[in-house]
């Protein structure tokens, strides 16, 4: 509420290396702007009009409340992912995922919070394709607030395809697909709680690649339930709608 | 014409009321969300031997309806080599390795695609709007002549004459790898057309932002991979047919002032297509030198220029261009740049020269400039721009390639300081005493 500005001036990237393992990796950070830009936190509350705020909820609304919610302006990042995978042959590929999660504590939370909302939350499905389009899907056996059975993941991970306590196992033997995922870790609430993904894969023991997973909306897209894969009533699994409310 | 434009920009800027939108759809900025259109801005295949440098992609249809992408390979003088559809069920992913179609004339290997070949998932389900006559198994192996076409359009530049089309002994540059880049759009029937041909923009495109692309692009004798996302080049507003779209102009509106395949299409209809219009800022880091050994490699794509259906005489003057500025600044904000000696449109002819796509070393000094502080790092900015006195900025793309100790090395892509729809910028203050601040472009696009 003081000490942010509005600027959208910061560029980022990052390098993953490991000499012993000897693989290296790496892209932009995640690049999220004010929207609107610009002002100081006196100038954009006194002046609303011109620093108006769309977004329900932003990036950083867990540490805000009231009217100031949204005061940061940051624009949310999305919840629901796809992402390339390829596993096995004699190449040895490996893909892994790098997990961030919205954490759920809000302004000086207590220590136990931490644990108790961060330390790892369920999500609402994940579902593996071969590159025959069959579907593996796995989702929690029951959905309460928060989800708290099955698939927790923390703020942030790095799972490997293969963890099976998170992912589904292709059937099929095949190497390579996509994966699904909807990072959501509670899907009765009015806001799809904030993710973002980044394949990693790697091969022989010397080539390695990081790419952002590709995003199926954005921020301001409505939650998205269980999907036809793993309810009988689900939806349609694909690009959310265009027009965000 | 740049500074009227430049002064009602600035107007904009202080009476702006539209409030920001949360809309998937309704921005230029250009994100990794599926899309109606896939460039990959570069590839380079040793022809000659597997463990050479290759590229491979990966298309995925993020949809549940069966979709038709039609690819099309380009040298780096723009000149489209080969085109062909890889048909992708709901749900779909196929993998292509472009040494199998360059070197060994094989697309999708073993059997290609098509609906009498490609499986069916459990979730996958038809598209009416889709014309598949001419889908049931596409070309898994290519003629002989449409190979050594190939390979000699990407290494020598050159094309011997097949059916229709004729010689032309200037569609590309000379190089050790066949070198190009390659666009995939969602169209509606198993075409034979490719971008720069009539009809193929108003009859067999289609708006459908459902596909995902990726690239690798590795090299076994030199002991590394690099990759990332391809160029998601969405389709704004989406969905329909062409016919749908031109009956009801009013429900599928493109307020863009040009896109990315305008120059294909007639004036009078020239946005048809609503593919979003890439920028022509951008901003890139470099590292270069040490006993790591670091080198940095800009991988750049360039629009070209020539339109509809162009003659053999004009790819190389029209795709070759020059640029307006690059500027490099070292880890103490020290700046050092190049522009054109002399400004003449149109395009920019003088050096330095850029054509369709290329990779450029960040210390090739016919390019950029050279640090004279003895700087090991810092980043660049680009100015892509091919023409500074028309109405817009022409669409480049750039992926920074990252090198070091011979066994390490990273793509990302350079960061866009504004975007396709972004007024055009002229030579900033470091290279002309009136020029403008380099930074960020303005919210507010005209």
């Amino acid at each position: 509420t003081e000490d942010i500005l509005w600027d959208n001036v910061l560029l980022g990237d990052y390098q993953q290396v490991d000499a012993t393992q000897d693989y290296a990796e790496g892209g932009p950070m995640v690049h999220i702007r004010a929207v609107s830009e610009g002002g100081m936190a006196s100038e954009r509350r006194n002046n609303p009009t011109a620093y108006e705020v769309t977004f329900h909820r932003t990036f950083y609304s867990r540490f805000l409340s009231g009217p100031d919610q949204t005061f940061d302006a940051r624009q949310p990042l999305p919840a629901l992912f796809v992402a390339h995978w390829i596993n096995g042959t004699q190449a040895a590929f490996q893909t892994s995922f790098k997990i961030w999660r919205e954490g759920r504590t809000s302004v000086n939370a207590p220590c136990s919070g931490y644990v108790q909302m961060d330390a790892g939350s369920s999500i609402v499905e994940n579902i593996l394709f071969d590159e025959e389009e069959n579907p593996e899907g796995a989702a929690p056996i029951e959905v309460i607030t928060p989800i708290t059975k099955l698939f927790a993941l923390p703020a942030t991970s790095l799972v490997p395809l293969t963890d099976r306590t998170l992912f589904p196992r292709p059937t099929t033997g095949a190497v390579a697909g996509w994966m699904y995922i909807n990072l959501d870790y509670n899907q009765s609430d009015d806001y799809a709680s904030q993710g973002w993904v980044i394949t990693s894969m790697r091969s022989q023991g010397k080539y390695s690649v990081d790419q952002d997973a590709f995003a199926l909306g954005n921020g301001c897209t409505p939650p998205v339930g269980m999907t036809e894969v793993v309810t009988f009533n689900g939806g349609v699994l694909g690009p959310a709608a265009n027009v965000n409310p | 014409m740049k500074r009227t434009l430049a002064a009602i920009a600035l107007l904009f800027a202080f009476t702006a009321t539209a409030s920001p939108t949360r809309n998937n759809d309704d921005s230029c900025d250009i994100s990794v969300l599926p899309a109606a259109t896939l460039l990959l801005p570069y590839f380079e295949v040793n022809l000659h031997s597997y463990t050479g440098p290759t590229t491979l992609f990966t298309v995925t249809n993020a949809g549940p309806q069966e979709q038709i992408a039609h690819v099309t390979l380009w040298t780096d003088y723009a000149y489209p080599v080969i085109d062909f559809n890889v048909y992708l069920t709901g749900y779909d992913t196929q993998a292509i390795n472009l040494f199998d179609i360059i070197a060994r004339g094989f697309i999708a290997p073993d059997l290609g695609t098509g609906t009498d070949v490609s499986n069916e998932g459990d979730f996958s389900t038809s598209n009416a709007r889709l014309d598949l006559s001419a889908c049931a198994q596409l070309a898994g192996q290519l003629p002989a002549a449409y190979v050594t076409r190939m390979q000699q359009a990407f290494t020598l530049g050159r094309v011997p004459a097949l059916g229709t089309q004729p010689a032309c002994t200037t569609v590309g540059g000379i190089h050790t790898n066949a070198v190009g880049y390659a666009t995939i759009d969602v169209v509606r029937s198993c075409t034979t057309r490719n971008p720069s041909m009539g009809g193929y923009l108003t009859e067999d495109i289609l708006w459908d932002n459902v596909l995902l692309g990726d690239y690798q692009q590795i090299d076994s004798a030199q002991n590394y991979a690099e990759g990332g996302p391809m160029v998601h080049v969405r389709a704004i507003p989406e969905g329909g047919t062409a016919s749908e779209r031109r009956n009801y102009p009013g429900q599928y509106e493109v307020t863009f002032h040009r896109t990315f395949y305008s120059r294909f299409q007639a004036a009078s209809n020239h946005t048809f297509d609503a593919r979003q219009p890439l920028p022509a800022t951008f901003a890139a880091r470099w590292i270069d030198g040490t006993s790591a050994g670091f080198r940095t490699s800009l991988k750049i794509w360039r629009e070209g220029r020539t339109t509809l259906n162009a003659p053999c005489s004009t790819y190389a003057p029209q795709n070759v261009a020059g640029f307006l500025e690059t500027v490099i600044f070292d880890e103490e904000e020290n700046p050092e740049a190049v522009v054109p000696t002399d400004v003449i449109c149109t395009p920019i002819i003088l050096y330095p020269t850029l054509p369709a796509t290329s990779m450029v070393r960040s210390n090739d000094q016919s390019v950029f400039p050279r640090p004279t502080t003895g700087s090991i790092g810092g980043w660049i900015y680009l100015n892509l721009d091919n023409c500074w006195e028309d109405d817009y900025a022409s669409q480049n793309w750039v992926i920074t390639s990252m090198r070091s100790e011979g066994r390490y090395s990273l793509d990302q892509d350079a960061f866009a300081l504004g975007n396709g729809c972004s007024l055009p910028v002229d030579t900033s203050e470091v290279t002309n005493y009136y020029g403008g601040a380099i930074g960020p472009a303005a919210n507010v696009n005209p």
